[in-house]
């Protein structure tokens, strides 16, 4: 009984959002068959070249205008560029963030 | 009994109803994010694991007597973690006020099975219901005593997949033959969801191989494979001492799909479309709609051809019955990333585990008793999943009731780590129980 207790619903960390970007950037790396080094080395090069912009999820007026939920288009529409840009963009993170013009509201940074 | 489940299904929907007013009623799982596609790969994995062909190989015991029947109900709590907009008019009202927050993703199964047998020969029939929900699990649970009637009417009502973002029903079944003789076993059945299934096992040392073939387009050649030396006895051979001193010894290969398959890209692909179309919807005053060119989107066929080997494939080692009390158990990842996956210690009250080679009826007894297992599992940082890695502590314990029924509370464990890497802190809880008729 105690473990039905427990609690199904959490808060959003400020920085989920922008953490999402990146492991948008991992996961479509890898599929495309970057393998696994890869996909964690671009990660990592994210948090390295990009600070995050703190949003907070029930915050309505939202960041530049857009509602936090639609913030997500940024991850989704990374997780579905074609392989050919993914090869295309290679190591260049600046051009994965072209992928939606939301991507530029969650990340600071080169 | 039967009182007893439906009081206990009673008091668990008096309880989803009071939580109902806490939690939001209309949750839009947020596509995109890493939760989402966890959960995504969560609720086919939990299909393809607690499919009727793998329970018919983890629960009918060879050499069963003249009839036996097995039950099993498993839920995966926080299996995955998935962002969720509340769409909820008067979302201010509940306790939790977000707007956005994260939800849970539980995983739930329900297996039967059911073997008759005359002198070698026998027939057997297994089920599963797997379902994935996001929240209200409350409710849920108590529902999953109900899926017994799917489970037994099946072959007539023919298989059911559904699913929807990041909630599934499926409804699986095999049917098939079975002979047991003195020197091997083997079975071969049909499974309803469209392939064949097959299992041999030969009673000397305890060699072992089973597989489900899937017939038409799939990715994977087998929806799983198993195969190896399980729970070796030295004491079969004259060495009791040694028997008694090291106890059985298990070695063997799993390989199961690991992720995606065809199904989940199709999903993608419907995201896919869904992000086109949002893109002209996302207000942004620095960008000119009419900019905008369309995305492009991968094919499926390059998107197959990407996933067409993505394959948990793990080397167990098992020393169990050390003394009688303890166990080791070692596993190795051998794809897809090659890592020491887990180590675990547990103790047991005597006699717990059964041995596999069965002479009589009388080998067929289970002693009721405990196990606690302890130990750590390593996880790779795996980005792409929105795991960050590390080394977590993993517990087991199970009790065996006198009338064969096992209840079990898992944390982190191996098995459910292996398949969900993502789902670290999920708790499970399994109920199995067995009915011999002799």
């Amino acid at each position: 009984m105690i473990l039905l207790l427990l609690s199904c619903a959490s808060t959003l960390d400020s920085d989920a959002l922008c953490k999402e970007v990146g492991f948008a950037i991992a996961g479509r790396t890898e599929e495309c068959g970057g393998g696994s080094d890869l996909a964690e080395a671009r990660y990592l090069a994210f948090e390295e070249q990009y600070t995050c912009v703190q949003v907070d999820p029930s915050d309505t007026a939202g960041v530049g205008g857009v509602l936090p939920e639609d913030l997500y288009h940024c991850p989704l529409a990374i997780r579905h560029l074609a392989c050919e840009l993914v090869e295309q963009y290679g190591d260049d993170l600046d051009l994965w963030l072209t992928a939606s013009p939301t991507c530029r509201l969650l990340v600071e940074g080169t | 009994m039967i009182v007893l489940l439906l009081l206990t299904q009673s008091a668990l929907l008096g309880e989803a109803r009071a939580a109902r007013l806490n939690s939001c009623e209309f949750n839009y799982p947020i596509a995109g994010s890493a939760g989402f596609t966890n959960a995504q790969k969560g609720r086919k994995t939990n299909r393809n694991t607690y499919s009727a062909a793998n329970f018919a190989e983890r629960a009918l015991v060879d050499g069963a007597p003249s009839a036996q029947w097995v039950m099993e109900w498993n839920a995966t709590l926080n299996a995955a973690r998935v962002p969720t907009l509340c769409g909820d008019s008067d979302f201010l009202e509940h306790k939790r006020k977000e707007r956005l927050y994260e939800d849970s993703l539980d995983l739930y199964a329900s297996n039967f099975a059911l073997s008759f047998e005359s002198k070698s020969f026998g027939a057997f029939y297994s089920a599963s219901v797997t379902q994935s929900v996001m929240g209200f699990r409350y409710a849920v649970l108590p529902t999953m005593l109900l899926q017994l009637y799917p489970l037994v009417s099946a072959p007539f009502v023919g298989i059911w997949q559904r699913g929807d973002g990041v909630s599934s029903y499926s409804l699986d079944w095999i049917g098939g033959a079975h002979v047991d003789t003195e020197w091997f076993g083997a079975r071969v059945g049909y499974a309803g969801i469209g392939g064949a299934y097959g299992s041999f096992d030969e009673r000397t040392i305890g060699l072992f191989g089973s597989t489900a073939l899937p017939f038409g387009q799939h990715i994977s050649p087998w929806s799983f494979l198993k195969a190896g030396l399980d729970r070796f006895d030295p004491g079969r051979f004259g060495a009791t001492k040694v028997s008694e001193t090291i106890g059985m010894t298990s070695l063997f290969v799993r390989d199961l799909p690991y992720g995606q398959e065809l199904d989940s890209l199709l999903d993608q692909q419907a995201d896919a479309t869904t992000a086109r179309m949002a893109t002209s919807t996302i207000p942004d005053p620095r960008i000119d709609p009419s900019s905008i060119e369309p995305m492009p989107i991968a094919s499926l066929g390059e998107r197959l051809g990407d996933l067409a080997d993505v394959r948990l494939r793990t080397l167990h080692f098992e020393q169990k019955s050390i003394k009688g009390m303890v166990d080791v158990e070692l596993s190795y990842a051998l794809a897809p990333k090659v890592q020491v996956f887990d180590g675990m210690v547990a103790f047991h009250s005597p006699g717990y585990h059964q041995s596999r080679l069965i002479d009589s009826a009388d080998d067929r007894e289970v002693e009721p008793g405990f196990i606690i297992k302890a130990g750590a599992v390593q996880l790779p940082s795996q980005y792409s999943l929105g795991v960050e890695g590390g080394t977590y502590f993993s517990a087991r314990a199970e009790y065996r009731t006198p009338t064969r029924f096992t209840f079990m509370v898992l944390l982190n464990d191996p098995e459910q780590l292996a398949l969900y890497p993502f789902a670290t802190n999920a708790v499970s809880l399994r109920v199995f129980g067995v009915l011999d008729f002799d």
